[in-house]
């Protein structure tokens, strides 16, 4: 937008005609580069606060309060919070689970989306809106019931409950999501393979999954920050504190009566960073993905 | 029939015979698990705890000194106290529950072994904790009067203030509620905000308020029979309580309700504000500098006549009564009691808490030793609102006792809706 608005508005001299409209444009660039300032300063400063914070000491804002400008400046904190909350145990079981789930799911979510949207499978709709039901139901109403049946199964308090769970969870969505992407892939690509022989599970591997990268991207890096971010599952379907993913690890940063806001919020950005590295290497294909499933 | 919905049929018939199967499995699954146990299982015994971060190195050097004896293993999870306490319902019902669980005494404690879910811990007490106070031993007792908890620690309440600040705006400890009053108008007269408490974020801070003024107002029994539901809240004894609240009203900053717990602590430490009722564990939440500016006194008397009685809630261990390792948890038990564990234990508590164990060895500073003191004195102690009248009952006296400080003209409203929900709390547990 940059690139196109402000070098016309700036090299053009100000014609008599042409004055009313490019004073207009003008106005216009400048108001919707203001406001968009404000709004993008507004969604940060949250982010801002947390990332001060965690560099402030114990001392600093407990005479101060958490609001007032920093008075120190401290790495001890990230220390603190890498040793008490046991991050690396934490980051470890995190990665664990989420990697697992997110191939899992996609391939699995890619599999359905495949048979649903290039074979006549009887009743493909309503698979796909059942499907889809499942993710529309409210969590915290299956909680119970999931983790009760996960201790029946004996998985109860395992990391493998967690990949199974968050899997489940996850492939209504991606299927949705991966059946209007795959519908869009031109029919004449696999006749042709098929004409030359391929059996379904090559044309799947070798034609259509290739295609469907962008929105695998996408989908990979949402789903990470999703289950990344999980907090719900891990807390209920594991006991264990050496098992508890890092998002539960943060929050047993905090105490019973005494919390110290500063190595809370180091705990929080270290828990941010996977997160954020993920959605950096992904950014493309994320924005792009956004507009998955919108044009049919 | 048509074609299609021969179909539906199918499949629907098919997923229901599905469910069925999977049905049968889960609860086939569920049958073999309740064998009488004899002999402990193999493994560790599981230690869950709220107690995270600093705040967990006491339980910690119990643990230890536990496994060199080598008599077995402890496992010790530490989950956030939030985790912890929405959890614990789970933990206990599940099919196999952790060994035991940090909690606290009293109704808190009660509610879970009316419904079965406690060990009876009675012979520990017979065997090792003969030496205990019969307070703490009605304490960790369930109505029919066996054991189900062994307590390790308490600690004292107090209103805490700054001893330079009290200095400088000329104020002594106040010992009766007339003279607090006077106290709290001359403070309030050199611009500095009276009392704080940090109600956005701890809104059962308030709760503290309420116990005292009841204790110092209706007495300890009455207190505890309003909160085990033998009163109604909606009655004449308790407005006496809110009219007393009210009194303290104009003291509290007009933003109370939005004042942050380490907000209220700042304020605390800078002088913002001269006092605070609060735990013990205010202590360590002030810089570190400003901890031995700290003092507290006893909250005043308000009718001499009612038996002094003082807050100290109690923390301890409860067991599950599924537990496949009993006589593990037991010996563990016996150990974190004694005057051994309780050193280990309290000495890792930064001076915020008091040994249960008369014999523990502990090193007291000038505050634990004033609480203890005042403890001791005290005719009768209570634990705190949530640990007396049962965990559930917190949310509707927060609700009403914030509601009481933005609206204090709409009691009537309040009481009524506080009652119902209390009612209806109990009815449903």
């Amino acid at each position: 937008m940059t690139a196109s608005h402000i070098p016309v508005a700036a090299t053009r001299p100000w014609g008599r005609v042409r004055r009313g409209q490019s004073r207009k444009r003008v106005f216009g660039t400048v108001g919707f580069h203001l406001s968009s300032s404000v709004i993008s300063l507004l969604w940060f400063a949250p982010i801002l606060l947390v990332v001060v914070t965690s560099f402030r000491s114990f001392n600093d804002i407990a005479l101060n309060g958490i609001s007032s400008l920093p008075h120190s400046f401290t790495f001890a904190t990230y220390a603190q919070a890498w040793k008490l909350g046991g991050l690396a145990q934490a980051l470890t079981n995190s990665m664990i689970v989420t990697i697992p789930t997110v191939l899992l799911s996609l391939f699995l979510a890619a599999a359905a989306a495949f048979g649903l949207s290039r074979y006549r499978i009887p009743f493909r709709r309503t698979i796909l809106l059942i499907m889809l039901a499942g993710n529309l139901l409210p969590v915290q109403t299956i909680l119970i019931p999931i983790a009760r049946i996960t201790q029946d199964l004996n998985i109860f308090d395992t990391l493998g409950a967690l990949v199974a769970v968050q899997t489940a969870f996850g492939l209504g969505f991606y299927t949705f999501v991966l059946y209007g992407f795959m519908r869009s892939i031109p029919t004449e690509l696999q006749d042709a393979a098929s004409i030359d022989g391929a059996s379904p599970v090559r044309i799947f591997l070798q034609i259509v999954l290739p295609l469907t990268r962008p929105a695998l991207s996408a989908l990979g890096a949402l789903s990470f920050t999703w289950i990344f971010n999980d907090l719900l599952w891990s807390i209920t379907l594991i006991q264990t504190s050496s098992k508890l993913p890092t998002t539960a690890a943060v929050l047993s940063l905090q105490g019973e009566y005494v919390s110290s806001w500063s190595v809370i919020a180091a705990g929080t950005v270290i828990a941010a960073i996977p997160s954020a590295i993920v959605f950096f290497i992904f950014q493309k294909s994320f924005v792009g993905g956004l507009a998955l499933g919108s044009v049919k | 029939m048509t074609r299609k919905s021969q179909h539906w049929l199918a499949v629907t018939g098919l997923a229901l015979a599905a469910t069925v199967a999977l049905a049968g499995c889960v609860s086939t699954g569920g049958a073999g698990s309740s064998a009488a146990v004899t002999k402990d299982a193999a493994g560790p015994l599981v230690l869950q705890s709220r107690f995270t971060g600093a705040e967990k190195s006491g339980l910690e050097a119990v643990i230890k000194a536990f496994d060199k004896k080598g008599e077995g293993k402890v496992q010790l999870n530490s989950l956030p106290t939030t985790t912890f306490d929405t959890q614990l319902p789970s933990y206990l019902t599940s099919k196999n529950p952790p060994d035991v669980y940090t909690w606290y005494a009293g109704q808190a404690t009660r509610d879970f072994a009316d419904q079965g879910l406690l060990l009876n811990l009675s012979d520990v007490w017979k065997k090792s904790l003969g030496n205990y106070s019969s307070a703490l031993k009605t304490l960790s007792s369930t109505s029919s009067g066996e054991q189900v908890f062994v307590p390790s620690d308490y600690y004292w309440w107090g209103v805490y203030y700054s001893k330079s600040e009290f200095k400088k705006l000329g104020i002594t400890p106040p010992k009766t509620w007339n003279d607090f009053l006077t106290d709290s108008a001359k403070i309030k007269a050199q611009g500095v905000t009276p009392i704080t408490m940090g109600l956005s974020d701890n809104s059962w801070l308030a709760a503290a308020w309420f116990d005292y003024l009841d204790l110092r107002i209706n007495g300890a029994k009455y207190h505890l029979a309003l909160l085990a539901g033998k009163h109604s809240y909606d009655s004449a004894p308790v407005r006496k309580v809110f009219a007393a609240m009210k009194q303290i009203l104009p003291d509290l900053s007009p933003s109370i309700l939005g004042t942050s717990y380490n907000q209220s602590i700042s304020d605390l430490s800078t002088g913002n504000a001269a006092m605070y009722l609060a735990g013990a564990f205010i202590e360590t939440a002030v810089p570190t500098a400003e901890r031995k500016d700290l003092g507290f006194f006893q909250f005043p008397i308000i009718d001499p006549s009612v038996p002094v009685s003082e807050e100290a809630p109690t923390d301890g261990f409860m067991v599950s009564a599924k537990t496949t390792r009993p006589t593990l948890a037991k010996e563990f038990l016996e150990f974190a009691a004694s005057a051994k564990g309780q050193s280990l234990l309290l000495n890792g508590e930064d001076g915020i808490s008091l040994a249960v164990n008369p014999s523990a060895t502990q090193t007291m500073d000038a505050l634990s030793t004033q609480g203890k003191n005042m403890l001791q004195s005290a005719s009768q102690v209570t634990q705190f609102f949530n640990r007396d009248a049962g965990d559930a009952q917190q949310t509707p006296a927060d609700t009403a006792l914030t509601q009481f400080i933005a609206e204090p003209n709409n009691l009537d409203a309040i009481l009524k809706a506080w009652q119902a929900s209390a009612v209806k709390l109990r009815a449903g547990s």
